[in-house]
């Protein structure tokens, strides 16, 4: 006891001591120039930091990244630090209605230039500024873009005799073989925030047309167009075609085992499955884009894209505008790719051919791109539908489709009256 | 009061044993999967036994991805000073409220206490701005004085009720021999609350040496971060289990010795001489 | 000595012992003393600095319309008003008091007996250590381990090895049992500071009215339910007032375990709060929810613990 207290004591002397000093030391600067950059993806840290090297190479300004797991400390740590000096000059933010509050106090720079002297002719497709745009100005780059599809594990298909639908009916057909084998065709992850997915692509599906009017609160949910893909979506889950919702890693460990054949996800989860589960891009699993319902539509590919930020208020501004007009140089998003395995620029090799041929379909005319229903509909509308659909999804009857839809069209109606 | 070691031992221990496996059960089973390999784990069953014993090759995982050292002296500092300092202020609050001449007994306590009642979340935005406003953001003085203040609360309500059992007689006869409120605290209630404050000594230190809201909000450089912040760099959804939990380990090595070394203090009863 | 002369020195007794003390010295000295309140300031100090600071900011905060970066906009008591009127207000109260039940008999109960058990048992300090040992981890490493424990190829898995096929499926996403598991694990990870403050509390009981008593023919559960468990009461008080204020807040668990689902069923006060001020930034609304779960803690607290404070003034 008394050791302890007496070391607490002379190390509490010690800190006073030494956080004092250490103070001294931040001031002075180690001689390069420094632009901090807050994200909340931590994986991304070994990526930006070769980033840096490369940029600083060209430029003589590193880039800082700094990592925060807990999202309420990464939103706080950024919100609060707003419009002052000390604010990060760079940070991830997402797109969507957490931009507009950000953009509209003020605080974060306005990129629409930057877009057009930059970014554009580096490569980036003018149409992911859809994603970042508050009142007709950009304020967001992307940090990548992530796309989803529908993942299968081709050691099931071979033994099966299975092929990639071409249709929405070969869809279907397929479930239903799988079914008949005692595989559960299709995995889904229990997040909170998940039951959107499936709907999202199945309105797509249906109709590309019916999801932009939904999202921007055209056309109502209660439509019976929605109705009907409801009804669709009722049938797969009284089929059996959806495996009970588990968690992230459940789940990975579900598709790579073969317990279930297939799973909608994102390009980043290619990385979880080759480096926790050692399977092989067009080996092990593939993935394609769910077939359209008329044969005459294009299949859409949801993407998602989180901006980075620009501090306007930071003292950092300027140099975190030199960095990103590098950040979209072919050697650093390569490098980029080469450590997570994805990427949106031509030209860039992934590294992994199931996300190539996903980025090429996605930058191709036979497809269309969307951004995903999380970021293309107001917040309010987006935390209504997810907890509503999980509602359906457990119990999937005509009553559940009718109380869903009537709960997201309320919704829906207070977010588009003002 | 282990003197009695009476004829339903066995019963007791029997009670004792079947709880304490289902208690250990849930290390047994991290500890078997975290001799697997990240994919021996990801791949197989989680029942089957580990047919490779991969610690160092998860221990070279780790090294690659997180920097364990880094973090570890802060949060070291941070734990001793701020459980040492959160104890003191709250022994002297706890006597003055216990046991000295002062109104609103009760107020006081409440407006110490009420650190403990309002949600942790809540204090983030405000904090952060005073933070921000008065300089010591990113400061590993701002982060002592905040684990101070958060385990306040807790250390008065443990102390101010060990105090206010103690025999006043104590106190009475120190008075007659002209004993100031000071001596009085320091030579009979803190060597009598030897054990209590041995375990929240314990309590506050693990506490700050697992948060890892505070720790990372209110810092953003790798001289101030805690460790918590550098272990959990090691990822979100997709990640290398046993690896994650070979890093667990080691980070709770600091709060598992200091648990051995106070865990005697809490055997040793203080025996109350009311004569 | 006879056993009630004894159990009238038990602590909370009105205070019967403390007046002495506040008289003679009261009586010395009429005007008001200063030096005592001294040994209040620097935990008076810190906590103004830091909780009410956050409390009063917070309150101001739950009578506007705030997105946490843009202007605040004074709306009165309309998030107030909203709260009450939210349908899933209601489930999150239910699931708090849930929980709230649940952490009065698991924290409190299951700590209490293990005390007493492992004061009586010769391996007591080995016991000790086994179940303090969750305690260490941190509470982001338990909830993995948690999680992945009763994950589909956890124990549901092990159930189906058994036969038990109906077991063998997500327990977490079955509404109300879920809220049950998780008070379980919550509580493997949380008793062990109760234990602890038990057995603390056990150790330091004077032993000389226990002798007394024995000598007086007391014994077994008699002299527990007389004699022991009434001068535990103040250690019992701190372990019952910080689980129920622990219950209350709980957030973590559910956080990582079910995220409030599924379709916010076992959604709690905290997690409300938590959602509405930094999932879906309405920081006036999660204020408001932080403020009405305060209310009610300090509450709780103010009737458990007045009696304490009886007869001190």
């Amino acid at each position: 006891m008394k050791k302890i207290l007496l070391g607490s004591i002379i190390t509490s002397l010690l800190v006073l001591f030494t956080a004092c000093s250490g103070e001294n030391e931040k001031s002075s600067g180690s001689g390069n120039e420094t632009v901090d950059f807050f994200s909340d993806k931590v994986d991304d840290e070994a990526a930006y930091s070769e980033i840096s090297e490369l940029i600083n190479e060209d430029i003589g300004v590193e880039l800082n990244f700094v990592g925060y797991s807990d999202t309420t400390a990464f939103q706080t740590a950024v919100q609060q630090s707003l419009g002052q000096e000390n604010s990060p000059g760079m940070f991830t933010w997402w797109s969507g209605y957490r931009m507009e509050d950000i953009a509209k106090s003020g605080n974060i720079e306005d990129l629409t230039s930057e877009w057009e002297e930059y970014y554009i002719p580096a490569g980036v497709n003018p149409d992911l500024a859809e994603a970042f745009k508050v009142d007709g100005k950009i304020y967001g780059a992307p940090a990548t873009v992530l796309y989803n599809g529908i993942y299968y594990n081709q050691e099931i298909f071979e033994k099966y005799n299975l092929e990639v639908p071409k249709t929405f009916d070969e869809f279907l057909a397929l479930c239903e073989t799988l079914k008949s084998e005692d595989i559960t065709p299709i995995g889904m992850q229990d997040a909170g925030w998940a039951s959107f997915l499936w709907f999202q692509q199945l309105i797509a599906a249906y109709n590309p047309e019916l999801y932009t009017s939904l999202v921007n609160g055209e056309i109502s949910y209660q439509d019976e167009q929605v109705v009907e893909v409801m009804e669709i979506w009722q049938s797969m889950l009284d089929n059996g075609y959806f495996a009970e919702p588990v968690d992230h890693m459940t789940r990975a460990k579900q598709f790579s085992n073969g317990d279930v054949a297939m799973t909608y996800e994102s390009t980043r989860f290619t990385k979880n499955l080759e480096e926790d589960f050692g399977l092989e891009a067009e080996k092990d699993y593939s993935r394609f884009i769910l077939p359209s319902m008329e044969s005459s539509q294009k299949p859409v590919i949801f993407y998602e894209t989180s901006p980075i930020a620009i501090s306007s208020a930071s003292s950092e501004k300027d140099n975190a505008i030199k960095i990103l007009r590098e950040y979209y140089g072919e050697e650093q998003q390569q490098a980029y790719a080469d450590q997570m395995g994805i990427g949106f620029l031509e030209g860039v090799e992934l590294g992994n051919e199931t996300n190539q041929n996903i980025t090429e379909k996605a930058n191709s005319d036979d497809h269309l791109s969307m951004i995903r229903y999380y970021e293309a509909t107001p917040a309010t509308i987006v935390d209504a539908a997810t907890t509503s659909l999980w509602e359906f999804v457990y119990d999937p009857s005509t009553s559940s489709i009718e109380n869903t839809l009537k709960t997201i069209q309320a919704e829906s109606e207070k977010a588009f009256s003002n | 009061m282990k003197n009695s070691v009476e004829s339903r031992a066995p019963v007791i221990n029997t009670f004792l044993s079947l709880l304490a496996f289902m208690w250990l059960f849930p290390f047994l089973f991290v500890v078997f999967n975290s001799l697997k390999s990240g994919q021996e784990y990801n791949l197989g069953n989680f029942w089957d036994l580990p047919t490779t014993f991969s610690i160092v090759e998860n221990y070279e995982y780790l090294a690659t991805k997180i920097d364990l050292l880094s973090g570890f002296m802060n949060s070291l500092v941070y734990g001793l000073v701020a459980a040492f300092l959160a104890i003191a202020f709250s022994v002297l609050a706890a006597y003055a409220i216990s046991t000295l001449n002062i109104r609103g007994r009760l107020f006081w306590f409440l407006l110490i206490y009420s650190g403990t009642i309002f949600p942790f979340q809540m204090y983030l935005i405000p904090t952060f701005r005073f933070y921000s406003f008065t300089g010591i953001y990113d400061t590993k003085f701002g982060l002592i004085i905040f684990y101070i203040a958060i385990c306040m609360p807790f250390c008065l309500f443990v102390l101010r009720n060990f105090f206010y059992t103690l025999p006043k007689e104590l106190v009475e006869a120190a008075k007659m021999d002209g004993a100031k409120d000071l001596t009085i605290l320091r030579k009979i209630y803190v060597p009598m609350a030897k054990a209590p404050i041995a375990a929240l000594f314990l309590f506050q230190f693990t506490w700050v040496w697992n948060d890892l809201l505070f720790g990372m909000t209110l810092s953003k450089s790798e001289e101030t971060r805690p460790i918590m912040a550098s272990l959990s760099m090691l990822g979100g959804a997709g990640n290398n289990i046993p690896a994650v939990l070979l890093a667990a380990f080691i980070a709770s090595i600091p709060t598992l010795v200091i648990f051995m070394v106070l865990s005697k203090s809490f055997e040793k009863g203080f025996i109350i001489s009311t004569k | 000595m006879s056993l009630t002369n004894e159990i009238s020195n038990e602590p909370n007794n009105k205070g019967v012992q403390k007046k002495p003390i506040s008289h003679s010295k009261s009586r010395k000295n009429r005007k008001i003393e200063w030096t005592p309140y001294l040994y209040l300031l620097p935990a008076v100090t810190l906590s103004l600095l830091f909780f009410i600071f956050s409390i009063v900011f917070t309150f101001f905060i739950s009578f506007t319309k705030w997105d946490g970066v843009n202007d605040i906009q004074f709306v009165g008591f309309e998030n107030y008003i909203e709260m009450f009127n939210d349908p899933n207000f209601l489930i999150a109260c239910l699931n708090t008091v849930i929980w709230v039940l649940g952490g009065l008999i698991i924290p409190v109960l299951i700590p209490l007996i293990l005390a007493i058990a492992i004061t009586k048992s010769r391996f007591g300090s080995a016991f000790k250590n086994i179940f303090y040992l969750p305690n260490a981890l941190s509470p982001t490493i338990a909830g993995i381990i948690m999680t992945v424990l009763l994950s589909l190829y956890g124990l549901p898995q092990v159930m189906g090895m058994l036969g038990l096929d109906s077991l063998q499926t997500n327990w977490l996403n079955i509404p109300y049992v879920n809220t049950l598991i998780m008070v379980a694990s919550g509580a493997w990870q949380g008793i062990g500071i109760n234990l602890i403050l038990f057995i603390v509390g056990l150790n330091n009981i004077p032993t000389e009215p226990i002798e007394a008593a024995k000598l007086d023919g007391a014994s077994g559960l008699t002299l527990y339910t007389k004699l022991i468990l009434p001068l535990l009461k103040p250690t019992t008080l701190i372990v019952l007032l910080m689980s129920l204020v622990n219950s209350f807040k709980t957030f973590d668990v559910i956080w990582v375990m079910t995220g409030g689902g599924p379709y916010r069923t076992s959604e709690t006060l905290a997690v409300t709060m938590y959602k509405e001020a930094f999932v879906n930034n309405e920081l006036g609304y999660g204020s408001a929810v932080a403020i009405f779960l305060s209310i009610i803690t300090l509450a709780i607290s103010w009737f458990f613990l007045k009696d304490t404070f009886k007869g001190e003034e």
